[in-house]
């Protein structure tokens, strides 16, 4: 059995390197505007409705939870969704695409709990292709539009954590946000005698700064009390590598959390959070709508059956936030997701295969999106 | 429970591989999801858009056409063909003998091998030879080589109907001339010329097509074994070795006699015979060029009827993109330094000399191929060159007003571009 498990996991892995880069579509909801936020969650705090992301190592968010971290860790995670998009209740589009969304390394150094981290901040890939008929000199003509983006912000944080004694944890986090961005729009038509193709391909990058802090504290047993924050620094988006064609800060994050874990092997948890998105103004046109977002979330784990000696996570979650970007000035884009997950031991603890389901609902006007998130985490405490 | 675990991971493993082909086109929920995405097209039109324009004669060079046309019609067009059998067989070898000189021939005639595309044929032709070799004439003097189309050098002729016109053809000669020929060791240069009950027109292959003409005679002897000798056409002249390619045009070539079209102001010409190119200078503004993308460019011609040829008549016509640089100022020898035919302008136009009105030909991609040339240190100047395909094998000619004509006559373009677009920012 132990065998035939690597064997799965092993599979898993390498379709995960087989994978290309994390891409999803816009003409969907989640898309719009600089691409969607991922949320920078583990499949473990996916797999809780994020929850537990403030708790989370594996979760880029909060610094001081690195030293819940006892040993060292490497960190991978794959989450492919399937999407379907409709508007006023037409022909839904389904995609399907694939995301990397953390990817993370930490240890222990001197008494200190040291991480690296790369997350996707912002994921705006996507394609798009559509035919519709253009007048032409006078004449209607058909012809296919096509546009796509490929690329994203990301977001690199070097954290450190601390622990005054058991109860108390902080943390703090330096973050770069590289990106790149290339754009392709074009249109052909059908006749190519008459006809030329239009291809205009861009390439736009993105670079900013940020610090994060956090803290983690157990005023009273079993009861875990949480907080973090990003505060932001300038984001410069950059046509090719010159060409500075917006400026704006680096969203400032806040977030706090409590978890109870009163029940042998459980832990429930609920998470509010604040992104202040609407710093990004400046950064693309000044018709952009953009949102400042708010997130709840609540969800816990319990410990299921034993694999080996050690047990099982079984998670729950539900998630309801706002999305950053949307379709007009007046239309939020909300997103409630329900998720579920485990978290599966392996080599007597010195692995684990995280694995959730989220079941997502985007909506705007009369446009409506639904996602299903997998998500294949494993870590490797070396 | 392990097992189940197993299978959980397996149903993972499996939508995690379906993942890997990503099927990302979300266009479905466009445009309504998409608002960003629009490609606007901009139309204008560029008038005058010639600097200048010319028109050249005399395409292609004397004797490289590929077959000879051959026409009469009426007192506006005749053109006849030249085909120099120069070096003559004199003798014939009996079997088990020696070589004997030709003291006498028979049945001697030309073969011609016909291509009847585009013909025109009335209910009776008649192929007449003459002898047109004058060892005194220059040979690029067509007036000399025309005046010797008499009939007292007519060496042979035939006449056929329409239905029996056969696709290769044997013209009778007269043995004596050939006779002549061969006892004087003199240059048999044929000139053939076609009459007909009406307007009559079509091509003879020439040595450049792969199917020249044959001169064949039988010299009398009493060896019934002996066969009729073939001799393949060839010039002698010019003399001098520097010049084999000017030798092998002058084998076959085709000799214009008479072509009286109407001649108008402010106008270009392509086609006819021998073939007219029109040369044509663009000036297409910066702006158009340096920061959109041109998807569509109509140069707009408008044709003049010329009243010649039949109202089923029909020509194409080609443009080509000159390649000549900066540094040729002969605009005649621009005219030969083009692109092949499809290159960069993949359009052509069909139209009927008698015909008026506008043509257009696409030509959008070589705007583009002139905005990539501004980095040139030497860029070739913007200009096409219009000519007949095929060129002088057709008695066709095509006008078109100039860009001397007055305004909504004269040559424009209709541009449609994409100025650059705030994409990639959202």
């Amino acid at each position: 059995m132990r065998h035939r498990t690597r064997t799965a996991l092993a599979a898993a892995a390498g379709c995960c390197c087989l994978a290309t880069s994390a891409l999803h579509a816009q003409g969907a909801l989640s898309t719009l505007g600089f691409g969607y936020p991922s949320g920078q969650l583990s499949t473990r705090a996916l797999g809780a409705g994020g929850a537990l992301a403030d708790f989370d190592p594996n979760s880029p968010l909060n610094p001081a939870a690195l030293a819940v971290a006892l040993r060292s860790l490497v960190y991978v995670q794959y989450d492919p969704e399937f999407r379907g998009v409709s508007v006023g209740g037409g022909t839904s589009a389904n995609t399907l695409t694939a995301r990397f969304p953390v990817f993370g390394v930490s240890g222990r150094v001197a008494g200190f709990n040291i991480g690296l981290s790369f997350s996707s901040f912002l994921d705006r890939t996507w394609t798009n292709t559509y035919t519709d008929t253009q007048r032409v000199a006078g004449q209607l003509v058909p012809s296919t539009v096509t546009a796509l983006s490929a690329g994203g912000i990301n977001d690199v944080r070097a954290a450190i954590a601390y622990s005054f004694g058991p109860k108390f944890h902080v943390g703090v986090g330096l973050h770069v946000f590289p990106g790149e961005n290339r754009t392709l729009i074009g249109r052909a038509f059908t006749d190519t005698v008459q006809f030329g193709t239009f291809n205009q391909a861009d390439i736009f990058n993105f670079s900013g700064s940020a610090v994060s802090f956090g803290v983690l504290a157990v005023p009273v047993s079993h009861f875990t009390l949480a907080a973090s924050g990003r505060v932001g620094g300038v984001m410069h988006m950059r046509a090719g590598d010159s060409t500075v064609v917006g400026t704006a800060h680096v969203p400032d994050r806040w977030s706090a959390s409590a978890a109870y874990d009163g029940f042998g092997g459980s832990v429930f948890a609920v998470r509010y959070a604040t992104e202040k998105w609407s710093s990004l103004r400046g950064l693309g046109s000044p018709e952009l709508p953009i949102n400042d977002a708010t997130e709840v979330s609540v969800g816990g784990e319990i410990a299921g059956p034993k694999v080996s000696g050690v047990p099982m996570a079984l998670r729950l979650g539900y998630r309801s936030r706002d999305l950053p970007f949307a379709l007009d000035a007046t239309t939020k884009v909300k997103e409630q997701s329900a998720t579920a997950g485990l978290g599966i031991p392996f080599s007597s603890g010195r692995g684990s295969a995280d694995l959730s389901v989220a079941h997502a609902r985007r909506s705007a006007g009369d446009a409506r999106e639904t996602g299903w998130i997998l998500s294949l985490g494993i870590g490797i405490r070396p | 429970m392990k097992r189940r675990l197993f299978v959980l991971l397996a149903l993972f493993v499996v939508a995690g591989a379906a993942a890997c082909n990503e099927s990302l086109d979300g266009g479905g929920a466009c445009p309504s999801l998409c608002p960003s995405q629009s490609v606007t097209i901009r139309d204008t039109i560029i008038d005058p858009v010639l600097v200048f324009d010319s028109t050249f004669v005399g395409y292609p060079s004397r004797g490289q056409e590929l077959e000879m046309l051959l026409a009469t019609r009426g007192d506006t067009l005749e053109v006849r063909g030249v085909v120099r059998f120069d070096t003559l067989t004199t003798f014939y070898v009996p079997a088990g003998d020696t070589a004997h000189t030709i003291v006498k021939v028979d049945s001697s005639r030309v073969r011609l091998v016909l291509d009847r595309t585009g013909a025109h044929i009335p209910t009776a032709v008649t192929f007449e030879v003459y002898d047109v070799d004058d060892t005194t004439a220059s040979d690029t003097s067509a007036a000399v080589v025309l005046a010797l189309f008499q009939a007292s050098q007519r060496i042979g002729s035939r006449t056929w109907l329409k239905d029996s016109l056969p696709d290769t053809l044997f013209v009778p000669l007269s043995d004596s001339a050939v006779l002549d020929k061969l006892t004087n060791k003199r240059h048999l240069r044929m000139g053939l010329r076609l009459s007909g009950s009406g307007s009559v027109s079509l091509r003879v292959l020439t040595v450049e097509g792969g199917f020249p003409a044959e001169l064949m005679y039988k010299p009398v002897t009493t060896d019934t074994s002996i066969k009729a000798i073939t001799v393949a056409p060839n010039s002698a002249t010019p003399v001098s070795d520097e010049f084999p390619e000017i030798r092998q045009d002058l084998t076959d070539f085709e000799l214009v006699a008479k072509y009286a079209l109407p001649q108008y102001a402010n106008s270009m010409s392509v086609g006819g015979v021998p073939g007219r190119r029109a040369y044509l200078r663009f000036n297409i503004p910066a702006y158009i060029l340096d920061s959109n993308t041109v998807v569509r460019a109509a140069l707009r011609l408008t044709q003049r009827p010329l009243p010649f040829g039949d109202a089923s008549d029909t020509m194409i016509i080609q443009a080509h993109v000159s390649l000549a640089g900066p540094q040729v100022t002969d605009l005649r020898r621009a005219t030969n330094l083009i692109t092949t035919s499809g290159l960069l302008i993949s359009d052509s136009i069909l139209v009927t000399p008698r015909d008026s009105g506008v043509r257009t030909i696409q030509m959008f991609a070589l705007l583009r191929a002139w905005e990539g040339q501004k980095v040139l240190v030497n860029a070739p100047p913007r200009a096409i060159i219009l000519r007949a395909s095929p060129e002088a094998l057709l008695p066709l000619e095509a006008r078109f007003y100039s860009s001397t004509a007055p305004a909504g006559l004269r040559p424009v373009m209709q541009i449609s571009y994409v100025p650059r677009i705030n994409f990639g920012v959202p």
